[in-house]
C-alpha cells in the first residue's frame, strides 16, 4: 500500500549483498516498523529507536554471511529481539498478569444467555488494507493500543506487528504459552471491537 | 453447548490451531449455524492481517541516511 512489493527472497538477499542502495532503503522502510514494535515491546520506548538502529547495523555487518535459511524479515526480527534483550532495562514493567476475566461478566456485546446482542454486523470493507487507509481509524487503534495493559500490548507488538513466533515470545516475556495466547487474544479482541465500533458509528 | 461469548473467547486458539479435537469440532458446529460468530472469526482474521500490514513507525530521514551510509560502507568493503 505504502511501498511497492519487495522482490522474492532469494533475489532480495543477493541484491542486498551486492550494494543495491535503493533496495536497501526499501527494505528499511518495509521492516522498520516491525522491528520497532519488537524493540519497543521488549526494551521500552526510551531506547527502542537506539535498539532498532543497532540491530540494523548488526544486520548490515552480517548480511554477507546471511545464508537465507530463514526469511530476511525473521532474521532481522531475531537480531532486534536479541539486541533488545541485551539492553533490557532492569526495572521490570508491571508484570502482574491482569485478571483476564474481569470484564467477562459485563461484556455488553452479549445477552445474559451469551448470544450476540446486535448480531455482530458485517464490516463494510473488501480487504484489511482498506481498513488501514482510514487515517482516523489508525489514530483510534493506536490510541486504544496504548491504553491496553502492558502485556497485551507487548503480545500484539511481538506477535502480530513484529511477527515473532510464540515460543520466542514466551521466552522473552517469561510467561507460559497458554497465558501468552490469552493475552494475545484479549489484545486482538480489543482491536476488533475498536474497528467494529468505528465501522458502526464512524467514531473512535 | 458453547455460547457465542465462549466462541469469541476461543477465537485466537481456533485460528492458531490450538484447540483439541473435541473443542474444535464443537466450535465448527457452532460456526455452522451462527452467522454473527462466523463474522467475528472473519473480522478477527482481518484485524490480525491489518496489524501485520501496519507500518506504524517509519525511520526518520536522519536514521535512514545514517543506515544507508553504514550499508554502503559495509557492503563495499565486504
Amino acid at each position: 500500500m505504502e511501498t511497492r512489493p519487495l522482490p522474492p527472497e532469494k533475489e532480495l538477499v543477493e541484491r542486498l549483498k551486492n550494494n543495491d542502495i535503493a533496495l536497501f532503503e526499501q527494505v528499511v522502510k518495509e521492516y522498520h516498523s516491525s522491528m520497532y514494535a519488537v524493540a519497543y515491546a521488549i526494551a521500552g520506548s526510551s531506547i527502542a529507536d537506539e535498539v532498532v538502529q543497532e540491530a540494523w547495523i548488526s544486520a548490515i555487518n552480517a548480511i554477507n554471511k546471511f545464508e537465507g535459511r530463514s526469511a530476511l524479515k525473521s532474521w532481522l526480527i531475531r537480531i532486534t529481539a536479541n539486541e533488545a534483550k541485551s539492553r533490557l532495562r532492569k526495572e521490570s514493567r508491571s508484570v502482574s498478569l491482569e485478571a483476564v476475566n474481569e470484564n467477562w461478566a459485563t461484556d455488553t456485546r452479549f445477552t445474559q444467555q451469551g448470544r450476540w446482542a446486535d448480531g455482530n454486523p458485517e464490516w463494510d470493507i473488501s480487504s484489511p488494507d482498506e481498513l488501514l487507509s482510514a487515517g482516523e481509524l489508525k489514530d483510534c487503534l493506536k490510541k486504544h493500543m496504548d491504553k491496553l495493559p502492558d502485556k497485551q500490548q507487548q503480545l500484539l507488538n511481538l506477535r502480530d506487528i513484529g511477527g515473532l513466533d510464540m515460543e520466542a515470545i514466551c521466552n522473552i516475556l517469561e510467561i507460559t504459552a497458554s497465558n501468552a495466547r490469552v493475552l494475545l487474544h484479549r489484545g486482538r479482541d480489543k482491536m476488533q471491537r475498536v474497528i467494529a465500533k468505528f465501522q458502526r458509528t464512524g467514531e473512535c | 453447548m458453547l455460547s457465542c461469548k465462549h466462541i469469541v473467547d476461543l477465537g485466537t486458539d481456533y485460528l492458531d490451531q490450538e484447540l483439541n479435537f473435541w473443542k474444535k469440532a464443537e466450535m465448527k458446529m457452532h460456526l455452522m449455524i451462527c452467522g454473527p460468530c462466523r463474522r467475528y472469526i472473519k473480522q478477527l482474521k482481518q484485524t490480525i492481517t491489518m496489524l501485520s500490514h501496519w507500518r506504524m513507525k517509519q525511520p526518520t530521514t536522519e536514521q535512514l541516511e545514517q543506515l544507508k551510509s553504514n550499508y554502503q560502507k559495509a557492503v563495499s568493503e565486504g
